[in-house]
């Protein structure tokens, strides 16, 4: 692209080859016009409006003061130290820890009390977390949940939205696990959530899980040990199912895992754990059926591995992957 | 503290510094907002995602790390924040920002080639097209583009000439 170098300036050699070049032909002539024409009027495109920086950084502040207490993990003693250390200002620095010590102790009593704790995880990363009561939560990529710090006296209740592994300590309160559409209560006991898309599977582990539709009480489904229900949109908890491995946990290793997994959800599970973008060509791929473990297999391997299996092809163009019917046969 | 340097900052945020957390979020607004901007085309958008930067920094400040440059690991963040944003939305804040440009642009004399140029614009390829803008409207020099994407200069060099190229098959039809 000469003309575009026009622009920036060029060296003289190049300019007498461009003014060959425009020579050459009226159409030529007319596309270093167009060029010129588009490099100067895209100055003239809307900017963008300039949000008001000053209200946007009180947002966060706000956001700052209701999770202090959370990932820090520093003692008020830390914090002192982190001013007198740092703070170039001396004189305010201890007038400010005073205020921030009254302040900081009873705004963390406030909020220790009532505060929601979100926690959300980009595709590709998982990552596990502990409750107050000590149970552990193991979250897969591209999910949410969102709990109080301090669960309240007779009712531990989280909410997610995605896919975690529950362990569950027993401690007389039941433990409830709100989706988008279902609701889980359990005592004390193991098991794996999948809420995505007005769906939610349980799959439980140990211990004993009841499940049922977020919009009605009945009917429950009682789930124990090796057996896994679903719950789709807003209809009642399919009956218990047998499963004969916990294969589906694989996840939490690393593996991904489909079983009978329509090629719809193992595109956005492989967006999910890869981070990318994964597009189905053709309606009729939606449905097909795929049983796979991937473990450790980059991205590409992994869509190799699944066109080879399903006899399908695929692109990669401008960082997505298309998959589409074979063209052979 | 606006005169502190990155890594200094970055050491205090660790030590949940408020203060140097305010001056980093002063210092990156406004790159990291028409960044967004570029990419998702929403002004409304690109405030949430900077947002959502600014909260992940915040949130996981004890896993800072001052040797690496902050500003690559912004823009990182920003990368994958966007990806997840454009996928949810997709579809509804294009249009609706869309229309509300071509509004402003109508009071221009030359409203007529550039409400087509921005028409044309928002078929380009996101990567292109962001590229587009952010050097065309906001002024930013291709370095400075370069290190946004942590690609080298002559990539941002080629993806301009590249959506040129586009444009003008586009608007010469």
């Amino acid at each position: 692209m000469i003309r575009r170098k026009l622009i920036t300036g060029l060296l003289p050699k190049k300019k007498q080859k461009l003014e060959q070049w425009l020579a050459a032909s009226d159409e030529h002539h007319r596309q270093e016009q167009l060029i010129s024409q588009i490099w100067d009027e895209s100055k003239k495109l809307p900017a963008p409006p300039i949000p008001n920086i000053d209200d946007q950084w009180r947002r966060m502040k706000d956001y700052i003061l209701q999770h202090n207490t959370a990932a820090g993990k520093q003692s008020i003693l830390g914090k002192m130290k982190a001013f007198f250390g740092y703070q170039p200002s001396y004189r305010l620095a201890i007038g400010f820890t005073i205020i921030v010590l009254f302040v900081g102790i009873g705004s963390w009593y406030f909020l220790q009390t009532l505060s929601m704790e979100k926690i959300t995880l980009a595709n590709a990363q998982r990552s596990e977390f502990s409750f107050s009561d000590g149970s552990t939560v193991f979250l897969n990529s591209g999910s949410m949940i969102k709990f109080k710090r301090n669960f309240s006296d007779n009712e531990r209740k989280v909410y997610l939205d995605g896919e975690a592994f529950f362990d569950i300590v027993t401690d007389g309160r039941t433990f409830v696990i709100e989706t988008q559409n279902a609701s889980i209560t359990v005592v004390g006991t193991a098991f794996n959530v999948w809420s995505r898309n007005e769906e939610t599977r349980i799959l439980v582990k140990t211990g004993t899980v009841e499940l049922k539709a977020k919009t009605a009480q009945e009917p429950k489904v009682v789930l124990i040990r090796g057996q896994q229900s679903h719950v789709s949109l807003k209809h009642a908890p399919t009956a218990p199912e047998e499963v004969t491995d916990f294969a589906v946990l694989g996840w939490m290793q690393g593996k991904i895992v489909f079983e009978n997994t329509s090629l719809k959800e193992v595109a956005a599970e492989l967006e999910r754990y890869y981070d990318t973008t994964i597009r189905l060509s053709d309606r009729q791929l939606y449905n097909r059926s795929l049983t796979a473990t991937f473990d450790g297999l980059s991205l590409e391997d992994a869509i190799k591995a699944i066109c080879i299996s399903l006899n399908i092809d695929y692109q990669f163009k401008h960082n997505v992957y298309i998959l589409y019917p074979s063209k052979s046969r | 503290m606006p005169d502190f340097s990155d890594i200094q900052l970055i050491k205090a945020i660790k030590d949940s510094n408020v203060d140097a957390f305010e001056t980093l979020y002063y210092r990156y607004y406004k790159p990291l907002y028409f960044f967004a901007w570029s990419r998702t085309n929403s002004s409304e958008a690109s405030k949430e995602i900077v947002q959502e930067i600014f909260t992940r920094v915040w949130d996981t400040r004890n896993r800072l790390n001052s040797n690496k440059s902050i500003k690559s690991y912004l823009y990182r963040i920003a990368h994958n924040i966007i990806i997840d944003h454009s996928r949810k939305q997709k579809v509804h804040t294009k249009y609706v920002d869309s229309e509300r440009e071509k509004f402003k642009i109508a009071e221009d004399e030359n409203a007529e080639f550039l409400i087509k140029l921005n028409q044309a614009l928002q078929e380009l390829p996101e990567k292109y097209r962001s590229v587009f803008l952010l050097s065309r409207v906001q002024d930013y020099t291709y370095k400075e583009i370069a290190d946004m994407y942590s690609v080298s200069t002559k990539t941002v060099q080629n993806r301009i000439n590249k959506a040129l190229k586009i444009l003008r098959k586009e608007l010469s039809g």
